[in-house]
């Protein structure tokens, strides 16, 4: 009798372990949704207050004085632009390094080590040539380097489910009658649509939170709505209020979007585990 | 006589479809590179317009000898590298045992912890400052209920970068813990009915079956968060600033600070080729003991 | 991975690559196909030279062992392919691969995705698929392989039925010797990317060129017995040490006219080792180790030394290990045991 007994706290374990793990998951985040809707007294209360009126003047402040608005319509912009740009060619090279192993493996590895790149290395020369040719505060200058720091990993992940599709199918294909480019057409590409998704949202999800590009390549013109965060560090002092709303807006969509999406999301990293 | 036509042909198309790739890889990289090469030989000064003369190999010279701010924030970064690490591989490996249980709500479980990933680092950053403040901070609150006391988080050199490692964990624990949920269930079963046939343990079956069948993922694990780790600046800036002092300044915030806020371009970009060569080289051997 | 492969393929014929994994086979239907590139050496259709001409162009259908199956795209749609990029007339095609579909009783699937159909039917489509196009030479990778044994046995005549109809020449590849001995006009045996030897069914069971090839066709499998060719004076025997055979003075020369080695293989084939209850004169006497009663002729396992040999015994003989049974060599080949090429073929005996 001592079995099930035994059987149903091991079960009961595992619900507390698990409810603490997401607990820690959720707490600043939901942390951040508080503090969004705090006035500043509450903010900065001691102790901090869980209870408290929701205003909504932090979101008033942000509106008014940011330049929020741009800041998203820029981040989308350099987010939809990288995808256009990483997901095609990194297609196109995952296919040719995944079917016929060009180069190597030299080439490949390569395009991994840009992976291995400090970010903060790159931007030191990259910052001194845009500001030669007047690229700097452009947002073609933040689709160029959120482009080249995306391409490994898009490559690399189409790679693992171009791999996972069995090579005899283009060969019956072109037995069948398909030039190469027309097995890539019509019997490749249809089953990678799924894996271009995944593909797109995680470098979608990359180049928005990205800040360390649009912080020393922009100022006004192509303020990302990362950067917009850095505004509210005032020579009056750190903002917190604002700080958080904006934060809220800046990390919601993306919230919204793993919600939405998190099958393909869990995917895409289990595949390139997988492989 | 062989079919070297056929061959080639598709050498080419395969050639044709790598070039986009190639091209934006390579144009994008090559210049800034001899870029960096040639300024780190110069004392170019961005606050400076007289500047740039030749140096030769001074700037590397200053750098490995004598420049103690160089070498300590090397050591930051191995230290950050290593505690975020030696924390976070655990944890994971923990936390996707745990989500492999057959427990009600999988969909939630994963949905959540896929999260913190998704949230922007400079944003979350933030959020993290404002929950270790000295005086209004949740953390040092419930800290302070459980122990009686709370550490100075962000403005005590010696636990600034303890809190940043913290943050990091916070972030990037989820991905290590799904690769080894999709480890785990990538699985035979066998091994471990046989084992539990046998009368082995969970402490035993953990040992000697699951975790050295989770080695590949553990390696890829690795591997990601070593390269991820050593580049990390987004949360220093937000959580610390580099400071208090230059306590958290890690390699990549040391050469923000001294290349584009001082400007010494010149000498920053010396320093980037010896971080980029050491990050390689390391990732390098460390790839290769993974894979043999 | 092959080695020196020279075939030469007749029209219409129904040509069976044998032999088991690794040996080489579905590597030679690429290169057929035109999917992989040999490394020297050239592939003719007729007097046309085809290495450089790319799969497309050949007229070949290959059926490959995991089907592939598109599947993304319907039964019909799989069918069509082929005949789509030939920018046939959609009326057409239709037509086709209705008939086809038909005579593969599959005409009811033509609307189904391949993940909706079991093994046999996504076998018949991708058959179909071959099928649609009239090809000159028909490829098939182990197409039974993946069915359930009773499904095998009827699709093999369905194989030999459809083989008489068309007028293709079919090369077909299998692990299965059973297989390939029913359904073969000529049939070449393969192991480790080598052809073994060449030759119709009859041909490769009666007169096996070397050990592998007498052991891998035919089952329950030819026995292989060691033994030393001993010659002392005039006489010559082989001694297998349990027993011995004497040789005559012909076979003793051409046993020493081919090798100079003594270490020989006597491989007898279980049915034809005769097994009496009774005492015989001339006959070996040897003990029963196992009889496993399979119908219609059990098999006998018998000690021949520390050594099992296997012979067939109608049903009536009944038989329990510990038992002495007299044995008598109907017909044996002998192998030089090193190289493992046949010596003498056929030798026939009274015991």
């Amino acid at each position: 009798m001592n079995r099930p007994n035994r059987e149903i706290l091991q079960k009961a374990i595992l619900y507390v372990l698990i409810a603490i793990v997401l607990s820690i998951m959720l707490l600043p985040i939901v942390w951040m949704g508080l503090t969004a809707f705090k006035s500043e007294r509450d903010v900065l209360s001691i102790p901090p207050k869980i209870v408290f009126t929701p205003t909504i003047e932090n979101f008033n402040y942000v509106f008014e004085k940011s330049n929020i608005i741009k800041g998203l319509v820029n981040s989308l912009i350099v987010s939809i632009a990288v995808i256009v740009i990483t997901v095609p060619v990194g297609m196109f090279a995952a296919y040719s390094l995944a079917r016929y192993n060009i180069g190597g493996g030299h080439l490949a590895f390569y395009i991994l080590t840009i992976k291995m790149f400090p970010p903060i290395a790159a931007v030191i020369p990259y910052f001194v040539i845009f500001r030669n040719i007047g690229l700097l505060d452009n947002v073609i200058s933040l689709i160029l380097l959120n482009s080249l720091f995306n391409l490994p990993f898009t490559t690399w992940l189409l790679i693992s489910f171009i791999r996972e599709i069995p090579v005899d199918l283009e060969e019956a294909a072109m037995i069948s009658g398909a030039t190469r480019f027309e097995a890539f057409r019509e019997i490749i590409l249809p089953l990678l649509r799924p894996a271009l998704a995944v593909t797109a949202i995680f470098a979608g999800i990359f180049t928005w939170n990205e800040f360390l590009f649009a912080f020393v390549l922009s100022r006004t013109e192509a303020i990302t709505i990362t950067r917009v965060m850095a505004g509210f560090f005032t020579e009056r002092g750190i903002l917190w209020g604002p700080l958080s709303s904006c934060a809220l807006i800046a990390t919601a969509p993306m919230f919204m979007l793993a919600l939405a999406t998190q099958k393909y999301i869990v995917r895409g990293l289990t595949l390139g585990a997988v492989k | 006589m062989t079919t070297e036509k056929m061959k080639s042909a598709e050498r080419k198309l395969a050639l044709l479809m790598l070039m986009p790739a190639i091209v934006l890889v390579f144009g994008l990289t090559l210049f800034p590179l001899f870029s960096a090469i040639y300024y780190g030989l110069t004392d170019l000064d961005l606050s400076n317009p007289l500047s740039g003369r030749f140096l030769g190999s001074f700037n590397y010279y200053r750098l490995l000898t004598t420049d103690s701010d160089f070498h300590q924030a090397s050591m930051r970064s191995i230290l950050f590298t290593i505690g975020c690490i030696a924390i976070q591989l655990p944890l994971g490996i923990g936390v996707g045992i745990l989500l492999n249980q057959p427990l009600k709500g999988q969909r939630i479980y994963r949905a959540v912890i896929t999260l913190p990933l998704v949230a922007a680092p400079v944003a979350m950053g933030q959020i993290w400052r404002i929950m270790y403040h000295y005086e209004f901070g949740i953390i040092k609150y419930l800290f302070e209920l459980i122990f009686g006391w709370s550490p100075n988080w962000t403005a005590d050199p010696n636990i600034a970068l303890i809190s940043i490692i913290i943050y990091d964990t916070w972030q990037w624990t989820p991905f290590i813990a799904l690769i080894i949920l999709a480890g785990l269930q990538a699985l035979p079963t066998e091994p471990f009915e046989s084992a539990r046939v046998y009368g082995a343990s969970s402490l035993q079956i953990f040992r000697y079956i699951t975790l050295p069948m989770l080695r590949p993922y553990i390696g890829l694990a690795l591997i990601f968060r070593l390269i991820d780790t050593l580049r990390t600046w987004d949360p220093i800036w937000a959580i610390t600033q580099g400071g208090p002092g230059q306590a958290t300044e890690t390699l990549s915030f040391y050469l923000y600070r001294v290349g584009l806020k001082q400007f010494f371009v010149g000498y920053a970009c010396a320093a980037s080729l010896i971080f980029l060569y050491a990050v390689i080289v390391l990732c390098s051997i460390t790839l290769r003991r993974l894979r043999l | 991975m092959l080695n020196d492969i020279n075939l030469e393929i007749n029209d219409s014929e129904f040509f069976c690559l044998l032999g088991p994994s690794g040996a080489g086979k579905t590597t030679l239907l690429r290169i057929i196909a035109g999917v992989e590139a040999p490394t020297s050496g050239e592939v003719y259709f007729d007097d046309k030279l085809m290495n450089d001409i790319p799969p497309k162009d050949r007229n070949v259908s290959m059926m490959f062992q995991s089907y592939a199956l598109f599947p993304h795209m319907t039964v019909f749609d799989n069918m069509a392919y082929p005949l789509r990029k030939r920018k046939m007339d959609e009326q057409e095609i239709r037509k086709i691969v209705e008939s086809i579909a038909d005579t593969l009783r599959i005409k009811h699937l033509l609307n189904r995705l391949p993940k909706q159909l079991s093994g046999g039917e996504r076998q018949r489509v991708a058959l179909g698929r071959a099928l649609v196009i009239k090809p000159d030479v028909l490829l098939l990778d182990e197409p039974l392989t993946n069915l359930d044994a009773k499904l095998r046995v009827e699709m093999r005549a369905e194989f030999k039925r459809l083989s008489k109809e068309l007028k293709t020449t079919i090369i077909y590849a299998t692990p299965d010797q059973a297989e390939a001995m029913s359904v073969a006009d000529r049939i070449a045996v393969m192991n480790l990317g080598v052809v073994q030897q060449v030759g119709s069914p009859d041909e490769l069971y009666y007169t096996p060129k070397n050990i592998f090839v007498g052991v891998f066709v035919g089952s329950p499998a030819m026995n292989i017995i060691d033994c030393t060719f001993v010659e002392s004076g005039d006489e010559a025997c082989l001694d297998a040490g349990e027993f011995k055979y004497r040789l005559t003075k012909s076979m003793a020369e051409m046993i020493k006219d081919k090798t100079s080695s003594r270490e020989l293989i006597l491989g007898i084939r279980p049915e034809d080792i005769t097994v009496s209850k009774e005492p015989r004169e001339g006959m070996l006497m040897l003990e029963v180790f196992a009889y496993e009663a399979v119908k219609p002729d059990a098999i006998i396992d018998l000690k021949v030394g520390n050594k099992l040999v296997k012979a067939l015994a109608p049903e009536w003989l009944v038989l329990n290990p510990g038992d002495k049974v007299w044995c008598g060599f109907n017909k044996f080949h002998i192998f030089d045991k090193r190289t493992g090429e046949i010596l003498i073929c056929g030798v026939k005996t009274h015991g």
